[in-house]
């Protein structure tokens, strides 16, 4: 029997208007009905203007020059009406904000239905189908001003489904969203894919959210489709190359595993019991393992300090400290510092904010962070993290307690002052570039703290080196790409070395490739005695930076300790890696500690 | 940060819109047709009290200080333009473009008058943006009308995200150390003009974004049906009645000459018993939409109605 495709792309090539270089070349695949695939790829691989292509919107709304075909259940989608791809292709977009048309759920979730003609009855009847199935009649009264980002972008996928398409795109729809609701979105998006056969196209950065859920993966790479398979042969695949898009899991048994690596945290986990059985059985005890490797420490007595509830036998820790000395950060600060500590760079004493809508987004916040701390503030949207730590530059003021920086109470101090102290870098590179050339940008920040103008141009080449954006000094930074945009923004804050940097979300969108360069640059500044303060949704990059985390929840902090510590003893808020060998070795969170450890029961 | 429209239950959010919108109409139509600052007086407070019954009275208070700086503008210029009245309170010097500068009493008056007058027009905006879903206004329209009424919706809508990715852009210069509210007014400009470009460029990506989103969902495509189709109600009616009412009350009113007032040559009002009783009809039927409003509240009969 003829297999049946309700996707055809066939030699595709593509290029933006005013472009020299495709978008997409000669790329050709075609999509089963209930087909779950994974588009993954690095930044500018060409994952978004594939998933444009498929509803139409490469051609009919950028223009360009196009050649080869996009067949969606038998219609050329650059010849078709915009009308009957609209009914066989549903799209969501990365950012929630951006395809909000109207007001409320309900008009939001009938507006394509309407676009479309589609009769009231048999549009009411759609609209509370989706409505219940998505679980969003509670949001039914609410604005759409109102809902938290995971709501928003059920919202758009309820709107899109309501069409009844064949075809779901999704362009990193999670990519703005905390775990736990990238991880509800996620499995309502598998579960549509299974109980209505729906074909899936997913694009998406972060494959460990969704590499379990596909059944195809295909990378794209310059715009050329290099691999087409299932997850399990790409991981084969990925053998032996730098860089693949594979989830943590995956990554860790690939080079030691010949045949069927894990694809899941379940597989990986049953893996490791597996191991740690076989070690078992032979009469060696996993621990004396484990100790034999040099760079691994089972138990010990600091460690004991830092884990409260696990067996010190069984923790796996980097024996490398970076600081000396180290503050128990789960005693309560408040009984901890009452003066100001030389090497106390950040305090806050009760700290309180509360919105003009009178929501309490912090709610007496004890915290100090010492100087050449690395911290990771991590929790779910609305948790409060932000709100901190604009704090500590002063964007905003407390509406009751204390925010010291560097022991002086900042309460009168202005944003531009404190900067010169506290480098901030906010959620949208794109805010920070301003100038005309990545130079200028640079020469922007240094003259307005103040520095001799002498000093300027070795500190711009010194930073521009260290991230690696030298060859683009002279570029507009509008014309680099998002990778190296973020980069330019970060060196427009690093430039005159501030002690204290703090980022919000920086990984939020980008590849990575480049979350590990981001890594990298970020381990040194913080090696040179600089704080650093992150924060974050993407638990791996925390992990692999940090050696303190901060959980917030409801404007409090509900853990504070060595990444250890806090990640541990989380049952959402933690790694792949951790979720892993839960049980078996406590307090891996890095994929260095998840290696050693594998070693060690290998 | 101007507050808009919030799903409430009461009265006037569960009217059709276009009672809501007549009600809101038939306030701002007497305010045009009338001098009467009395009267002026009387439409702000009907407002006043539509907005009580729709449970937005902070909100809808809050939106003064628009009418403030617009009132003073009227209350300093027509003085210095308007060359009527008699009673001068002061002669001033010759300046370029006005002349000779005589400010009359009648002219300050007038300027209050009308500084009212744009109040009155001012709070039933703020109360039609308040209390009606711009949403269930698209609904209303078709054809062309649609069109604007969306792009009317979505303005609103995007008003508060343009406004947040303003102050993050602001936020994120402060960060830098860059100073943008230091020195003279035109320091203040000058640090701020090469924002405005950055900050066309995010509106421009967000314009982008949104108009993908409509045309992947078959916006612009042809021929659009409704989903929500209001029904008029037993409420709708009452509030119509009272619309027209209102209506009638300020035509009779200045037909009758009940509700004249003359600013110049010299300030002059007429009045008699039937002035009070023009004087008094905004304000019965705000008293009144409070009274139904709380009525309907408790009662499943009357919301079964509307």
């Amino acid at each position: 029997m003829e297999k049946i495709e309700l996707v055809e792309i066939e030699n595709l090539s593509y290029t933006y208007p005013g472009r020299d270089e495709p978008a997409l070349r000669d790329v050709s695949m075609s999509l089963s009905p209930g087909e779950f695939v994974l588009l993954a790829g690095a930044s500018g691989s060409g994952k978004s203007t594939l998933c444009r292509a498929m509803n139409g919107l490469v051609p009919h709304f950028y223009g360009g020059r196009i050649s080869g075909s996009v067949r969606v259940a038998g219609i050329d989608t650059a010849t078709a009406e915009v009308r009957d791809i609209a009914r066989t292709v549903g799209m969501v977009f990365q950012d929630p904000e951006n395809q909000m048309v109207t007001d409320s759920p309900v008009s939001e979730i009938a507006f394509g239905l309407e676009n479309t003609g589609v009769d009231r009855l048999q549009m009411r009847k759609r609209v509370e189908e989706v409505m219940a199935s998505l679980r969003l009649s509670e949001l039914r009264d609410k604005r759409i001003t109102e809902l938290s980002g995971g709501q928003k972008q059920k919202v758009a996928l309820a709107s899109v489904l309501a069409m009844h398409p064949g075809v779901l795109v999704l362009d990193e729809p999670t990519s703005q969203l905390d775990p736990i609701s990238a991880e509800d979105f996620l499995s309502q998006l598998k579960s549509l894919n299974d109980e209505l056969g729906l074909v899936v196209v997913l694009a998406e950065h972060r494959v460990e959210r969704c590499f379990h859920f596909a059944d195809r993966v295909v990378v794209l790479d310059g715009g050329r489709a290099v691999f087409s398979g299932t997850p399990a042969e790409m991981a084969r695949w990925s053998r032996g190359r730098d860089w693949a898009p594979l989830p943590p899991v995956t990554r860790l048994f690939l080079s030691g595993e010949q045949n069927g690596v894990p694809l899941t945290v379940k597989q990986g986990r049953a893996r490791i019991a597996e191991l740690a059985a076989k070690t078992q059985e032979i009469g060696s005890d996993p621990l004396t393992c484990v100790s034999e490797d040099a760079r691994v420490r089972i138990g010990g007595s600091d460690l004991k300090t830092q884990v409260k509830g696990s067996d010190p036998k069984t923790c796996i820790y980097e024996e490398k400290r970076t600081k000396a000395k180290r503050v128990d950060h789960r005693t309560d600060s408040r009984t901890q510092v009452k003066g100001s500590d030389p090497k106390t760079c950040i305090e806050t004493r009760d700290l309180w904010y509360v919105y003009d809508d009178g929501t309490e987004a912090l709610r007496g916040v004890d915290l100090t962070i010492e100087q050449g701390e690395f911290v990771a503030v991590i929790g779910e949207n609305g948790s409060g993290k932000t709100t901190l730590v604009r704090h500590f530059n002063g964007l905003l003021r407390p509406s009751k307690g204390k925010v010291l920086v560097r022991g002086k109470d900042i309460k009168d101090s202005e944003v531009a002052s404190l900067a010169a102290g506290c480098g901030m870098l906010g959620q949208n590179p794109n805010n920070q570039l301003v100038a005309d050339t990545v130079v200028s940008e640079l020469e922007a920040t240094l003259e307005a703290v103040g520095t001799p103008a002498a000093d300027r141009g070795r500190m711009i080449d010194e930073t521009l080196e260290l991230l690696q954006i030298a060859p683009f000094r002279d570029s507009d930074p509008q014309d680099l790409s998002c990778g190296e945009r973020e980069r330019v923004a970060l060196a427009s804050v690093l430039v005159h070395s501030p002690g204290i940097l703090v980022l919000d979300e920086p990984t939020r969108g980008i590849d990575q490739a480049t979350k590990d360069r981001l890594a990298a640059y970020l381990r040194e500044y913080n090696a040179r005695g600089n704080t650093v303060i992150l924060v974050t949704h993407d638990l791996e990059f925390a992990a692999e930076c940090c050696e303190r985390v901060l959980l917030m929840g409801s404007g409090q902090v509900l853990a504070d300790g060595d990444k250890h510590a806090v990640l541990a003893d989380s049952l959402f808020f933690t790694t792949q890696y951790n979720k892993c060998f839960r049980g078996v070795a406590e307090g891996v969170v890095t994929s260095r500690e998840a290696h050693r450890a594998l070693e060690a029961l290998s | 940060m101007i507050p808009t429209f919030r799903k409430k239950k009461c009265l006037l959010q569960a009217l059709h819109p276009a009672t809501t919108l007549t009600l809101a109409l038939s306030l701002m139509l007497v305010s045009l047709i009338t001098d009467n600052p009395l009267f002026q007086v009387a439409v702000i407070a009907a407002t006043a009290m539509l907005a009580v019954s729709a449970g937005v009275f902070r909100e809808w208070l809050s939106w003064w200080k628009i009418c403030a700086v617009v009132g003073l503008m009227t209350l300093i210029i027509n003085p210095l333009v308007s060359r009527y009245g008699s009673t001068v309170i002061w002669r001033g010097p010759s300046v370029p473009v006005l002349g000779h500068l005589i400010i009359t009493a009648e002219a300050v008056a007038y300027g209050a008058g009308m500084a009212l007058r744009l109040a009155a027009v001012i709070w039933v905006f703020a109360l039609v943006t308040l209390a009606v879903d711009p949403d269930s206004v698209l609904g209303l329209m078709r054809g062309r009308g649609s069109s604007s009424a969306l792009l009317s919706a979505l303005t609103l809508r995007m008003v508060p995200t343009t406004m947040r990715d303003a102050g993050e852009l602001l936020d994120a210069q402060r960060s830098r150390g860059i100073a943008l509210d230091k020195g003279s007014k035109w320091a203040v400009l000058k640090s701020r003009l090469p924002l405005v470009k950055r900050s066309m460029s995010t509106s421009l990506d967000r314009a982008i974004g949104l108009a993908e989103a409509m045309e992947s969902r078959g916006y612009g495509s042809g021929r659009r049906s409704r989903y929500q189709e209001r029904r008029f109600g037993l409420l709708d009616g009452v509030a119509f009645t009272a619309a027209g009412l209102i209506i009638a009350a300020g035509i009779a009113g200045v037909a009758a000459g009940k509700l004249s007032f003359r600013y110049y040559p010299v300030l002059s009002m007429r009045y008699g018993a039937l002035t009070v009783v023009f004087l008094l009809a905004p304000l019965i039927m705000g008293l009144g939409m409070i009274i139904i409003s709380e009525l309907w509240k408790r009662s499943n009969w009357l919301r079964l109605r509307t």
